[in-house]
């Protein structure tokens, strides 16, 4: 970590000489294996681990082809807001308004469809630029206002709600047409999933043609036949049963997209810049306000995306949608590794933390185990989760001295 | 400057001899890495004196202040340190607190949603059963504060004063009440105005009139002329001087401080002449450039004129708090509110920037003098680091995509051609020592291929091999025609790389001078000529 940080001069001073003679630090053996194991391998094992838990706890029921595709769409939703999430949080902000606004969204979804007067396409228009204008008025609260992120979107998920039970009167609506019904609801199959499943697999392989290049031949390598692995289970579950979900579809594209986004543009690298230090990136010429609205406008797009999926799968537009969404795409982002300081955090961290989350909520429900429990097991997971990530950080250490 | 002669009282000095040294150090030695940063110092402090201790940068009078108060702990120095005859082994600074060593800070380390009674107070709060007895925490502070002169509202909030001088006082306070008997004010009156500063000495003077002792560490030489009734002077880690205040002058410490220097042959005639000065254009002048005093800028600049010629390195000279900083960022665009008067770019007239951005874009480029702060993100590899803005043409396609050859091999291309030493360009930069660090960021500055470099104390806190290495980065920086502002408080440094200087006190230029000596520097610096 950053070692000049709360050492008065003379320290460091001390420090630069004990440097070696290459100038950079030698970091130890057990060092070196805790920041190995962190992150991503560890929480495919835990996933791994969670999984085997239910498989034997179900009697194979959890593994079973209807159950994944099933864990799969329950996590799309989250996964599609927390990858959102995933940029404001990588630049140093937070949402809270994600689950008021997904009720409000739907809420406007069901409304415009049930009057009819739109073609369904313009369903699809108006959420996303209701997404966008929300981002909008986030962002500038706190880019151009200075209103800390927290405050703003906490007036948010409290206005939203209730804009959302104003505009509804508190009811259910109902009324949603076939065409937005299939983006929640229909499956892809046959020909068009083979030619999808024949995509992702050419994506997951594509780092290999990189890797003569690459410093890093090993973590290509980790990666690649996780994705492999991945697109293999995928193949399984989704030619044994009915398809792919469309929101499944929908979700691979966005994270394979955003993935891509955050690590081919300018705009990526610089958005851990700016979570990672604002001062530097200021100072180095990078346009904070921009990102930072970026940031908001685009959690708003994509929870836009979340409410169509929400209304297409329901069939309806029931007052408390998106209850707690904003904390467990929260809890998501930050299992996936990401630092609510800013700076850090990766797409395939976010995946797995909605994977994580989502699979032992179904697992207990397919025990039985009432909902109650379930909560108390997925606060004790998200904090577990994140104590290990902090302990291997710091090196291994248990405690912190404040 | 004859306003502090009243504080000045020889019959202190004689008196000294019949009392028991309060502190007695002798033979401290400290050593940093391999550079010697004490050499056997013998310093002894007498109750109700104050010991003015004067060096030039990096002479040691920092590093022994700090074994004073026991930030360099017992163990990393050798020699004896006593108080009052017991020989001390601080193991921090809190256990120099308990022994009645105080430190004030350059700024003051206060709290300031709290109130002047609370911070006085702090960490010894008197309480009954736990509950804070608040008429008794307000007279104490007040007791404490009235020794040095100061009746100031305790209830009263600290941020509701404002002002570093308040701050300073309540930490002097909160000393007072800790029942302190060495108070070590190191540079603090750097940051503040004339007025403040009088205020300041004069708390000094009562507070040593009522028997503490006090080390003041100072750039300023009127000001430890005005009040100390001893000078010490340290060069390269040795006490070069200990004498009564009485037949010293300006000029007496300044040799003192540079030895022999005076001599020393100014080392532009060895270099050659820059051809381009007053020829052509200016690359940047400034014409009645000023900062105001703000949030952001705890000094206010005046009037700045300066010109800076293609290939020319002019040195920025000035002691903590002069205004370097604040000249140079607002330039830069940094502080775009309370910045005014004229930039001439190659002759011609530019809006003062708005934003770094601007800045980057009329080919001006910056490195902060704090590089952890403002420089380094600390997560990202050091391509990250180095390409962070990415303003460069080439870089990118469309302004957007990044075109991951051409990144890695303008990356390769700078690591070796700066020579920075890392494992690879995927190395996080949090991995490399703060000089290999330091060139990162330079490196940042001059991918922009710049026409004006602004270098605020680029070589603060890297080890001496890295600083010739930036030495030499800037040389041929310069060669390659670009103009450069370099800001140091280092004299040293200063007249070895620039070709010319400008002087800056309290946020005043008072001169510009072409080959000058240390001698020179120090003096125009110190404030022996008054604008």
């Amino acid at each position: 970590m950053n070692e000049d940080v709360g050492t008065t001069p003379i320290q460091s001073r001390l420090k630069s000489a004990q440097h070696g003679a290459n100038g950079t630090r030698r970091m130890s053996l057990s060092e070196r294996l805790l920041t190995r194991s962190r992150s991503i391998v560890g929480l495919v094992i835990a996933v791994l681990l969670v999984w085997l838990v239910f498989f034997i706890t179900t009697d194979g029921i959890f593994l079973s082809d209807r159950n994944i595709i099933n864990l799969m769409r329950q996590t799309s939703v989250t996964a599609m807001v927390a990858l959102g999430m995933l940029v404001v949080i990588v630049q140093g902000e937070i949402d809270l308004s994600v689950g008021s606004f997904l009720a409000l969204c739907v809420t406007v979804i069901a409304m415009v469809e049930s009057s009819a007067l739109m073609p369904p396409f313009m369903t699809i228009v108006v959420a996303l630029a209701l997404g966008a204008a929300v981002g909008l008025w986030n962002g500038v609260w706190v880019a151009k206002l200075g209103i800390p992120a927290f405050v703003a979107t906490l007036g948010g998920l409290m206005a939203f709600r209730g804009l959302a039970l104003a505009l509804s009167g508190g009811r259910t609506l109902s009324g949603i047409r076939d065409e937005i019904r299939s983006i929640g609801d229909a499956f892809i199959s046959g020909f068009s999933l083979w030619i999808f499943l024949a995509l992702v697999l050419a994506v997951a392989l594509a780092p290999l043609g990189r890797i003569s290049r690459s410093d890093k031949k090993r973590q290509v390598l980790t990666t690649v036949a996780f994705a492999i692995a991945g697109v293999v289970l995928l193949t399984w579950a989704t030619v044994s049963y009915r398809g792919l979900p469309v929101p499944v579809a929908l979700a691979i594209v966005v994270a394979f997209a955003l993935n891509w986004a955050l690590n081919n543009t300018k705009w990526g690298r610089h958005a851990y810049a700016v979570g990672g230090n604002r001062s530097a990136a200021r100072f180095a010429g990078i346009p904070i306000g921009f990102h930072v609205i970026i940031g908001f406008m685009l959690v708003g797009m994509l929870t836009a995306v979340a409410s169509l999926i929400f209304v297409g799968r329901l069939g309806a537009a029931p007052p408390e949608a998106g209850l707690f969404l904003e904390l467990n795409a929260i809890a998501a982002v930050v299992i996936g590794g990401a630092s609510l300081y800013g700076g850090t955090g990766t797409v395939m961290g976010v995946l797995l933390g909605a994977l994580l989350m989502q699979s032992l909520s179904n697992g207990l429900s397919l025990m039985n185990v009432p909902s109650a429990y379930q909560n108390i097991a997925s606060g004790m997971v998200l904090i577990l989760a994140v104590y290990l990530d902090v302990v291997s950080k710091r090196g291994g250490r248990p405690f912190v001295r404040l | 400057m004859a306003v502090f002669s009243n504080s000045r009282e020889s019959s202190i000095v004689s008196a000294n001899t019949n009392r028991d040294p309060l502190i007695e150090c002798s033979d401290i030695i400290v050593d940093f890495g391999l550079t010697r940063a004490l050499d056997r110092v013998s310093v002894t402090v007498y109750p109700g004196e104050i010991v003015g201790l004067v060096g030039a940068n990096g002479a040691g009078k920092s590093t022994l202040a700090r074994v004073l108060v026991g930030e360099v702990p017992h163990g990393r120095y050798r020699g004896s340190y006593r108080i009052s005859g017991e020989e001390m082994r601080f193991r921090d600074t809190s256990a120099a607190h308990d022994r009645g060593v105080a430190l004030v800070h350059q700024e003051g380390a206060m709290i300031q949603q709290l109130s002047i009674g609370e911070n006085v107070m702090l960490t010894f709060e008197p309480s009954r059963y736990g509950i804070i007895d608040w008429d008794r925490l307000h007279a104490s502070a007040a007791q404490a504060l009235s020794k040095i002169g100061l009746e100031a509202d305790t209830r009263s909030l600290v941020q509701d004063h404002g002002g570093i001088a308040l701050m300073e006082m309540a930490e002097v306070g909160r000393a007072i009440a800790r029942g302190s008997r060495l108070f070590v004010f190191d540079e603090s009156t750097s940051a503040l105005g004339a007025e403040e500063v009088r205020s300041l000495l004069k708390q000094m003077a009562a507070l040593r009139d009522s028997g503490a002792a006090i080390i003041f560490v100072s750039h300023r030489l009127d000001e430890v002329l005005s009040i100390s009734s001893r000078i010490v002077v340290l060069r390269d880690g040795k006490v070069v001087m200990d004498a009564p205040r009485d037949g010293q002058t300006h000029d007496s410490l300044v040799e003192a401080m540079l030895g022999l220097q005076k001599s020393r042959q100014p080392t532009s005639s060895t270099r050659q002449k820059n051809s381009a000065v007053g020829r052509q254009d200016a690359a940047l002048s400034l014409q009645g450039f000023f900062v105001r005093r703000s949030n952001w800028s705890s000094v206010s600049v005046r009037s700045i004129n300066l010109d800076v010629y293609p290939g020319e390195i002019l040195g920025l000279y000035g002691s903590l708090g002069a205004g370097k900083t604040e000249l140079l960022q607002g330039i830069y665009g940094l502080l775009p509110e309370v910045t005014g008067g004229e930039l001439r770019k190659n002759g011609e007239t530019i809006p003062i920037p708005d934003n770094p951005r601007q800045a980057i874009g009329h080919g001006i480029a910056f490195v902060s003098s704090d590089r952890q702060e403002n420089g380094v993100v600390p997560q990202q590899s050091v391509l990250d680091n180095l390409l962070l803005g990415r303003h460069r043409s080439g870089l990118t396609r469309w302004k957007a995509l990044i075109d991951a050859e051409a990144e890695a091999s303008i990356t390769r291309g700078l690591i070796d051609s700066l020579g920075i030493k890392t494992a690879g360009a995927d190395q996080p930069i949090s991995d490399l020592s703060g000089g290999n660090q330091q060139k990162v960021i330079i490196g940042r500055a001059l991918l922009n291929q710049p026409d004006v470099l602004l270098l605020d104390e680029p070589t603060r806190g890297i080890d001496v091999s890295a600083k010739q290495d930036v030495y030499r980065l800037i040389r041929q920086t310069a060669k390659d025609g670009t103009a450069i502002i370099f800001s140091s408080m280092e004299e040293d440094e200063i007249i070895e790389i620039s070709d010319r200087v400008v002087i800056l006190r309290d946020g005043r230029q008072v001169g510009v001078v072409a080959g000058c000596e240390p001698h020179e520097l120090l003096v125009r610096a110190g404030g022996a000529i008054d604008p």
